[in-house]
């Protein structure tokens, strides 16, 4: 077994070359995936203006002066800009999608309000459905329509009054001051409060999270140059082996420890940035390499042909990671694949190093994935048996 | 030096592939296992070399029952099984360092078994450059490491051109003159010429058959 794990070794070291040019490869592309993927989510965010229609009220001297005041002083102008247009021509362009909403101004809207009559605003959506989105737009047109109308109530009666009480020659002002807080209270609202994204993914921000997704990824590809080593069409050697009392457990334990070893270098070296210490590093990596290792022996055993092991290997890898999120947030994907994504082994990979990069304990993902090892290794031990046992023989 | 083999049978699942096989030999013997493709001949072969399992029987040296001496078996019998047993991507020396020491290498190259193979000159040639000879020789070398009295070949020529044919031949009439015992199985008439007992497996069941140079009647029991 010694001999064999020596031979292996040497087999391994021959094709660190290769290896190490896949790597640089897929590192170069994963990382430009990453960064590209990055930059758009932060423009998405931060940069972008959702353009929003204004129709009617144009002639009211007043509303042009608060809609005058929202795009130059409100917190929204960098997020929302506001267009004039007749209603007609927000409808063409919502459909087209230069812009995403319009808010209808009805007629007299503001000669109603300082009389102390609401009439509501029609806010108009590309969104038909009811879904979250829709709920909270229908709630901020009812908030801002009432805002408006109560605002205004609140200042007409203090201005009543103050008049009613003798005090008319300080109504005026004291109204003009009550109407200031409030515009001022309305334009610095981010003081209010403030919104946290929780993320995409088992608490973790978007970068995090498509950062642990592409570290799965990417060791899944990176598994795949070792399939020169061991996929096998004859089966003469093990036979060999076999005969001289290495059998096949002794056998696909050898070439894990040896392929276990050589993915634990890979995601040490991928995950160096997750945790703290020396010891932190290798205890949550050993489980993942195993995981990684026993799974691809396992395909490696499945095929006998280099370029169908190949193959199989990359959809099963690209296809689990997709499935679990690592490429696309899961939470894009419907509830009975979410479910079973979190059993599979990229997904609990996934898991394990959320769990680390949070400074977690990951007790229960280390334990799930050397459950899948072990099953992984028997399968292996299995279907090596049943390839030494059903040997074709083969020409020279 | 006598093996006897008693009462071997082999099932896979429902399907019997050995019945009761039966038959000894000495040293100095070449005994030639015949058959159809599948009949067994290989799973035979594969149960003397511990390769797999036999459900019952057993597989006598001299007196003692190897299939219950796993350590003496593999020391007392060698194995060449169909196919090539090498690494394709190392060179003749890093194949033979799985099965000798580095000594002992050292020593059959330089005047023991693995000169007379021929083996020294293509020893730094890659497995998957060399020649069907050259991987046949090397396979028979990594067999013949711990120097067994029993050799257990599996179709030892086939694929190979005549001239590969007859050196590797000759090897194996030097080993039965130096009173090693051979178990072969083969299709090739020219392999049978060197068999001083032959067999035809049919069935599962082992029928002795006197090969006369007649392959027409060779066919026929078939």
């Amino acid at each position: 077994m010694k001999k064999y794990i020596q031979l292996q070794f040497k087999r391994m070291c021959r094709i660190m070359l290769p290896v190490m040019l896949v790597a640089a490869l897929l590192i170069c592309g994963i990382y430009a995936v990453y960064q590209a993927t990055v930059a758009k989510w932060s423009s998405d965010n931060s940069t972008e203006k959702f353009s929003v229609a204004l129709v009617g009220g144009a002639d009211d001297a007043l509303l042009r002066l608060g809609i005058s005041a929202v795009q130059t002083m409100d917190a929204s102008r960098f997020t929302i800009e506001l267009i004039e247009m007749e209603e007609q021509e927000a409808s063409q362009a919502l459909y087209t999608g230069e812009i995403a909403a319009y808010i209808v101004i009805p007629e007299g809207f503001m000669d109603h309000a300082l009389d102390g009559e609401l009439i509501p605003l029609k806010f108009v959506s590309e969104t038909g459905g009811k879904t979250i989105l829709t709920v909270v737009k229908e709630e901020l047109s009812a908030a801002v329509s009432n805002l408006v109308y109560a605002s205004e109530q609140g200042s007409f009666a203090l201005y009543d009054a103050l008049t009613a009480l003798g005090y008319s020659e300080i109504a005026y002002e004291e109204m003009n001051n009550l109407a200031n807080l409030y515009a001022g209270q309305i334009f610095n609202r981010d003081d209010l409060f403030s919104v946290e994204y929780i993320g995409v993914s088992e608490g973790l921000d978007f970068e995090k999270a498509l950062q642990c997704g592409l570290t799965v990824l990417l060791l899944m590809l990176l598994s795949i140059p070792f399939a020169g080593i061991f996929v096998r069409d004859s089966y003469g050697v093990e036979r060999l082996l076999c005969s001289n009392g290495v059998g096949p457990l002794k056998q696909v334990l050898s070439e894990l420890l040896l392929y276990g070893a050589a993915m634990l270098i890979l995601v040490v070296a991928f995950t160096w940035g997750f945790s703290h210490t020396v010891i932190q590093k290798l205890v949550a990596a050993i489980p993942v390499a195993l995981c990684i290792a026993s799974f691809c022996l396992m395909i490696f055993g499945i095929t006998r042909h280099l370029v169908s092991a190949v193959i199989l290997q990359m959809l099963l890898g690209v296809g689990m990671c997709f499935v679990t999120g690592c490429i696309y947030p899961v939470s894009f994907f419907p509830a009975s694949i979410q479910s079973i994504a979190r059993f599979l082994p990229t997904g609990v990979i996934k898991t394990h190093f959320s769990g680390i990069l949070q400074g977690k304990a990951v007790l229960e993902s280390a334990l799930l994935l050397m459950a899948f090892s072990v099953f992984f290794f028997t399968v292996c031990v299995g279907l090596r048996k049943y390839r030494i046992d059903h040997h074709k023989g083969g020409g020279l | 030096m006598e093996i006897r083999i008693e009462h071997l049978s082999k099932s896979f699942g429902k399907k019997q592939v050995l019945r009761d096989i039966t038959f000894s030999a000495v040293g100095g013997k070449c005994i030639g296992i015949l058959g159809v493709n599948g009949c067994g001949k290989s799973t035979l072969l594969s149960l003397l070399a511990g390769v797999q399992r036999a459900d019952g029987g057993a597989f006598y040296f001299e007196s003692s029952d190897l299939f219950q001496d796993e350590k003496r078996r593999q020391h007392l019998v060698g194995y060449v099984p169909q196919g090539t047993p090498l690494i394709e991507e190392l060179n003749g020396w890093d194949n033979l360092l799985l099965w000798y020491d580095r000594e002992t290498l050292k020593k059959e190259l330089d005047g023991g078994v693995l000169k007379v193979l021929g083996v020294d000159a293509f020893l730094k040639t890659t497995v998957s450059k060399m020649s069907g000879g050259m991987k046949k020789r090397l396979s028979i070398g990594c067999a013949m490491a711990q120097k067994p009295p029993v050799l257990l070949l599996d179709e030892p020529t086939a694929a190979l051109d005549l001239s590969v044919k007859k050196d590797i031949l000759r090897y194996l009439s030097q080993y039965k003159k130096s009173r090693g015992l051979l178990v072969m199985t083969s299709h090739d008439p020219i392999e049978l010429e060197m068999c001083d007992e032959c067999y035809i497996m049919r069935e599962g069941v082992l029928h002795p058959f006197a090969y006369d140079g007649n392959i027409h009647t060779l066919m026929e029991k078939l």
